[in-house]
């Protein structure tokens, strides 16, 4: 059975002047232990999806239109406000992108992570102390460090005290919305590798969001790429990278300067994500791309099976393609 | 010669309450008449202060900058202003780098009218000719930035920067806070731009693949410091110090096949205030010895137009 | 600004009208904002009522400020006299509205000095920071640390009393308050990259002064002006009601209270309109004020 399930999530913030159709018809399903790569560019509805699992939709002007996000079998969405607070942070916890702000600057590490473990299980202050020290020596951090202020310590060690008080109750799902951007190159390897080896020590399953397709490479098993509110290609990780079908998908990678190949002139996706709040009829992609035809503009794009675990929207990517 | 800009020894400190920060740390290169120099490294080590100071918008500390052979250090604060129409920069923050009210005409018109270049017509004649060149499409001379992307207000700043006519630039980040297909539109920009008016570039960027992409030459800072510098293909074929190969192994690359030796650098940056004298890069590194942790490594050419600062480097790489 | 707009587009060649955007100006998304704010509206409208009755105090009323009439002294309000009458049997919703001018006046005024002495130094010292900023600061202080109104009401027993002097002793104090607010908006401002941008392409220090960063001072200079009238019209009652702003008989609202407080006990009119009209009068500036502030903060933008 799958762990996450989530069936035409779509979701709209209502505007005094118009709508903004942020996430539209979703689908997406996660296997136990495994880790999803969704990505996308700026607005394109990653971390709405995100916050829509966990409801965390700021309502109004928010709302999830329809939709339904089944976690081991139940729905979310249908769940009781008492019920979902039970579920935030104790089967599925979320890692924010700023670790700056994502701490109290008053409490010390250790009271923060003994915090999320006191609410969600019986245990006494003592003991959730002690598991607090247990999670910053998991995460690389020194135990006696727990009584220190997050201003002590850098950018790359909050990250580490976030992803700490995110698996504290040994979540069932972990949804990381860029968990790395915000840190060096040689800070973000560090949290990379320290991330997929608690995972595979925890079998806790991923939902990782991110601009970067480099970070889904060494990271992720499946990866669905998200365009205008909708995933436009989906897969596992092998299908998609080897076999790249949506042009747009094909344009991120023309945008990225190569390490190992020798590029003279980067191959951009021309033009801009059209506005959520006036999405075009048909593909969503067509004004940008290399090879619409009139008929995209004419039908709703659907995703289509073009092999094996892998799925993308355009009429002109099954059989061949291009 | 064809050398445009050479800077030797070049230092600039910060008064900190903890003591002196040492942002720039004794630089010295040299760059050619349209040639791309990346300059990389890790937030704090002193590339964007280094951006700063080679066109003069800060003083430095210590050392020597000649542009065109003439030196340019001491010169006076009417001769800098004068400097501007030389040397120009480019931000990183699209956002916070436009005054937010003015709209666009006004922006880019803003260097010709603090210079007194020309009059009202052949002024605007110059703003629309600039828009045009960066790309900006006309209509949008009347927008304010808080309307356009960041990609268009990216053009804008890219245009402000041109206006003067410039020789040489320092693009600081200019695209590190895009989105990877608008990345990739101002980066073939500004290579055009380069090409088509025999510009140099100073190319700031912590993201190796965009400087791999771009330089000529590729300088790594660490901590103030210079660490490796070379020509941009050799430093990815050819990595000697043991922080470049660091930073090239943790650079995520989106494809699955490329194979490579993995290495994780441990531990964080060190300081840059008061720095102690050793190597800066000692505590990360995994062959640092005695001497490392005593005295401060020299900046030397190891292979031909290849310098490294390391005291082990020879050993390390089997030289 | 529309003709400059449309020379632009008739020089600039032969390109299509809608080559060229409209010129749009910010204050649009602001008063829209305003616009939205009831209690802003609410005050925004005590403020225009009350300076529509006082500019228009000669076609609204058609009794004289200072004809005395000895047998009409202390008559409640009638159809007649709205107000009632004062001690000298004039007519005091006459009274109010006149004295209502001087109050405006002096206290715009004192704004304005304020405003501009403040905006100089609080300018020049957030920008060069220092020993400017630190010569500047020290002084400011000392100002500070002074009660407005004590130094308003020493500064006018030195001066003497008088509409003019009135605004002067009121204006120092302001000084101080505007001269902070400013000091600040620009040590923000400054750190943003257009400032530098504006050094990078050869901008002189008056230049980034006046064009990059005063502009953008405006908005919390307006909204710290339109409380400090509010403010102001309070400060100048309170100087005549101890005698130092405006001497009788010339009308004003607080020398009509200071008057009225002797009568207190047996004829209310005297001292419960003038009070009324100061309070309605800072309630509105300091509504509309807020709202001001609101609809300008451009991060209060949905």
């Amino acid at each position: 059975m799958n762990l996450l399930e989530i069936k035409g999530l779509t979701i709209q913030y209502a505007m005094r002047a118009n709508t903004i159709h942020a996430v539209n018809n979703v689908d997406l399903t996660i296997a136990p232990g495994q880790t999803l790569g969704l990505v996308g560019e700026t607005g394109a509805g990653k971390t709405t999806t995100a916050r829509g699992i966990l409801r965390l939709i700021q309502t109004p002007p928010g709302k999830i239109v329809s939709g339904e996000v089944f976690f081991e079998g139940r729905d979310l969405l249908k769940m009781s406000g008492a019920e979902m607070r039970a579920i935030r942070g104790k089967s599925i916890s979320m890692i924010f992108q700023n670790p700056m702000s994502a701490l109290n600057p008053i409490l010390t590490i250790g009271e923060q992570i003994a915090e999320v473990i006191h609410l969600h299980e019986k245990c006494s202050k003592k003991e959730a102390a002690e598991r607090s020290r247990n999670m910053l020596k998991m995460v690389g951090i020194r135990p006696e460090r727990a009584g220190e202020y997050p201003h002590q310590f850098s950018g790359g060690m909050k990250q580490r005290v976030v992803i700490a008080i995110a698996l504290a109750c040994s979540p069932k799902l972990l949804i990381a919305d860029e968990p790395t951007t915000a840190l060096d190159v040689t800070i973000q390897a560090q949290v990379l590798d320290m991330m997929r080896a608690l995972k595979n020590k925890l079998n806790t399953s991923m939902l990782l969001i991110t601009h970067d397709l480099g970070v889904v490479a060494e990271t992720c098993d499946a990866v669905a790429i998200m365009y205008a509110g909708e995933i436009v290609e989906y897969g596992s990780l092998e299908r998609v990278f080897h076999n790249p079908k949506h042009p747009y998908t094909l344009g991120l990678f023309g945008s990225i300067p190569s390490l190992d190949k020798v590029v003279e002139r980067l191959s951009p996706i021309r033009g801009l994500m059209p506005e959520p709040s006036a999405l075009p009829k048909g593909c969503k992609f067509k004004e940008r791309c290399d090879y619409s035809c009139d008929d995209c503009e004419k039908e709703e794009q659907v995703l289509r099976e073009i092999e094996l675990n892998h799925t993308v929207r355009c009429m002109r990517a099954e059989g061949g393609g291009f | 010669m064809d050398e445009l800009l050479r800077v030797e020894h070049l230092k600039k400190y910060f008064n900190n309450p903890g003591g002196m920060l040492h942002a720039v740390d004794d630089i010295s290169f040299t760059i050619k008449k349209g040639d791309v120099l990346g300059v990389v490294g890790e937030s704090g080590c002193g590339k964007t202060t280094l951006g700063r100071v080679v066109i003069k918008l800060l003083e430095p500390t210590g050392g020597k900058i000649f542009y065109e052979g003439k030196d340019i250090t001491d010169i006076g604060k009417k001769a800098n202003i004068e400097l501007r129409k030389e040397m120009q920069i480019i931000f990183q923050d699209p956002y916070s780098s436009l005054n937010p009210r003015l709209h666009v005409f006004d922006l880019i018109a803003d260097p010709l009218k603090s210079f007194r270049l020309m009059g009202r017509s052949a002024r605007k004649d110059k703003v629309f000719e600039l828009m045009d060149m960066v790309g900006l499409s006309r209509r949008f001379a009347y927008s304010y930035p808080h309307e356009l992307d960041g990609g268009r207000r990216q053009r804008i700043g890219v245009a402000r920067a041109l206006a003067l006519s410039p020789k040489f630039i320092v693009c600081d980040e200019p695209v590190s806070s895009l989105d990877v297909s608008i990345q990739a539109q101002i980066l073939n920009l500004l290579q055009d731009l380069q090409k088509q008016h025999q510009l140099t570039y100073i190319f700031v960027t912590h993201d190796l693949s965009v400087v791999k992409h771009i330089s000529t030459d590729i300088l790594v800072m660490y901590v103030g410091a210079m660490v490796e510098k070379c020509g941009a293909k050799e430093l990815f074929e050819k990595p000697l110090h043991p922080y470049t190969k660091g930073l090239l192994a943790a650079i995520p690359v989106p494809n699955i096949d490329y194979v490579r030796e993995k290495i994780v650098l441990q531990g964080e940056l060190s300081s840059p205030i008061n720095p102690k004298s050793e190597c800066r890069f000692a505590n990360r590194c995994s062959y640092a010895s005695d001497i490392c942790r005593r005295e401060i490594p020299v900046y030397e050419e190891v292979l031909p137009k290849h310098f490294v600062t390391c005291h082990r480097v020879r050993e390390i790489n089997n030289l | 600004m529309l003709r400059h707009l449309v020379k632009e587009k008739k020089e600039s060649n032969p390109r299509t009208p809608e080559d060229i955007s409209v010129k749009k100006a910010l204050w649009q998304d602001v008063l829209a904002r305003f616009l939205k704010n009831k209690s802003g509206i609410v005050g925004f409208s005590i403020v225009v009522i009350m300076i529509l009755l006082i500019i228009f105090a000669p076609v609204i009323t058609r009794f004289d400020y200072d004809a005395q009439s000895f047998p009409d002294r202390l008559l409640y309000p009638s159809a007649l006299h709205p107000f009632g009458t004062d001690n000298f049997g004039r007519d005091l919703f006459t009274r109010m509205l006149y004295g209502g001018r001087i109050s405006f006046m002096i206290a715009f005024i004192a704004t304005l000095i304020s405003a501009a002495i403040g905006t100089v130094f609080g300018s020049v010292a957030g920008y060069f920071g220092g020993v400017i900023d630190m010569i500047i600061s020290r002084f400011l202080d000392i100002l500070m640390a002074i009660p407005s109104l004590l130094l308003a009401i020493a500064i006018s027993a030195a001066l003497g009393s008088g509409p003019i002097n009135t605004a002067l002793a009121l204006s120092i104090g302001g000084i101080a308050i505007s001269a902070r607010i400013i000091r600040a908006t620009v040590m923000a401002i400054k750190t943003n990259e257009y400032i530098e941008a504006a050094k990078a392409t050869g901008s002189r220090n008056l230049r980034i002064i006046r064009k990059h960063i005063l502009p953008n001072t405006f908005a919390p200079l307006l909204v710290n002006a339109t409380m400090s009238i509010g403010g102001s019209i309070m400060g100048i009652a309170g100087l005549s009601f101890i005698g130092l702003g405006v001497k009788p008989p010339t009308p004003e609202w607080g020398s009509i209270l200071n008057v009225g407080r002797e009568f207190i006990r047996d004829f209310w009119p005297m001292t419960v309109f003038p009070a009324l009209f100061i309070m309605l009068t800072i309630f509105g500036f300091n509504l509309f004020g807020d709202a001001l502030r609101d609809a300008l903060d451009p991060r209060l933008k949905d």
